[in-house]
């Protein structure tokens, strides 16, 4: 019995092989080059370069096939280069309501989901954003899913130098940062 | 041995509940492996070069388990299988929830609409604990189908008669 039960779980394994490449076969190429997100750190020196470059060359370094970069920045080089530096722009990915209560100062607020599923949504906004401009993205912190997706999406749409704040808005508050409160200007 | 556990009727209700949420899961992640490859990611435990491939291999294994427990085909393995995707799925999430981290489970795709991190946390324990329960059903799914079955299920029909 206990033959025939591992033949058939290595039964299933293979059936399970099958059906994911399957699925795989189906939805190529959109699989390998709509996700995943290769994550590499920069030091602040390094962040330094890049805004007055203008671009990210680390976003290229170690691009695996179709896997955009994105470089997460720490609050440290958030706060001493980018916060209140020209050419930086900060998106928050967080729910409207939460960003209505308190987001980084200047914050443009986007739907991630709706940016991932929409082509249209955000694009008037986006292209006034020119591309070699540095670009934080944030969410609640804590490794949240959305700013990562929001990243990725916007490396994809063109932009050089996207960065994730891996602290988010909990690290934010924790460190006293400056804050202010409101509805974003609207996303076209 | 509990009489409830061996119950042919509540083995029969295990197969199919676990099945129909393997189901339920497994179907549109399979129709959207990046979303699920996403949420895999999140987890930071599979090497970034085998997260396309371990996506795709994992949401066919949840569909052909799922497929096998609500047919009742190849019992055996399937309670192998689901019991093992439950332990290795309980401890991907408890593992991200005690190291203080707030991300969407993947359980099911595009489950989240919100992004608090207190809100995602409270889901993240609700996962586990829901994680427990279908774990328990598939322990004892397996420990029927492979240590005593028939024998045990037998035992108690005989005893109901």
């Amino acid at each position: 019995m206990t033959n025939s039960g591992i033949r058939e779980f290595l039964w299933l394994l293979v059936l399970g092989a099958v059906l994911g490449a399957g699925a795989w076969i189906a939805t190529e190429p959109d699989f390998a080059s709509a996700l995943g997100t290769n994550v590499e750190t920069a030091s602040v020196e390094e962040h330094r370069k890049r805004l007055s470059d203008g671009s990210a060359s680390g976003n290229d370094a170690k691009e695996l096939p179709g896997i955009p970069v994105v470089t997460q920045v720490d609050f440290n080089a958030v706060m001493s280069v980018y916060f209140g530096a020209e050419n930086v722009h900060f998106i928050d990915a967080r729910d409207a309501g939460t960003y209505e209560a308190g987001h980084v100062p200047g914050a443009l607020h986007f739907d991630a989901e709706r940016l991932d599923a929409d082509e249209a949504y955000g694009h008037a906004t986006l292209e006034s954003i020119p591309r070699d401009h540095a670009v934080i993205v944030y969410c609640s912190g804590g490794n949240c899913d959305l700013s990562m997706r929001l990243g990725r999406n916007l490396i994809v749409r063109g932009f050089r130098n996207v960065l994730v704040y891996e602290g988010g808005w909990s690290e934010w508050t924790s460190e006293g940062a400056p804050t202010e409160e409101g509805a974003s200007q609207e996303v076209k | 041995m509990n009489r409830l556990a061996v119950d042919t009727r509540f083995l029969w209700f295990s197969r199919l509940l676990l099945g129909a949420i393997f189901l339920y899961a497994g179907l549109p992640k399979l129709m959207d492996l990046a979303g699920f490859a996403a949420s895999i990611q999140n987890y930071a435990l599979v090497p970034e070069g085998l997260i396309h491939v371990f996506a795709a291999f994992l949401a066919g294994l949840e569909v052909a388990t799922g497929a096998a427990l609500v047919t009742g085909r190849s019992r055996r393995g399937a309670s192998l299988a689901v019991t093992g995707m439950l332990v290795m799925f309980t401890t991907a999430i408890f593992l991200a929830y005690s190291q203080g981290r707030s991300i969407d489970c993947g359980c099911f795709t595009s489950e989240l609409s919100v992004e608090r991190a207190g809100d995602i946390r409270d889901h993240m324990r609700m996962r586990i604990y829901q994680d427990l329960g279908m774990l328990l059903l598939a322990i004892n799914l397996m420990r029927v189908e492979w240590d005593w079955s028939m024998g045990a299920v037998e035992s108690i029909e005989e005893d109901e008669e």
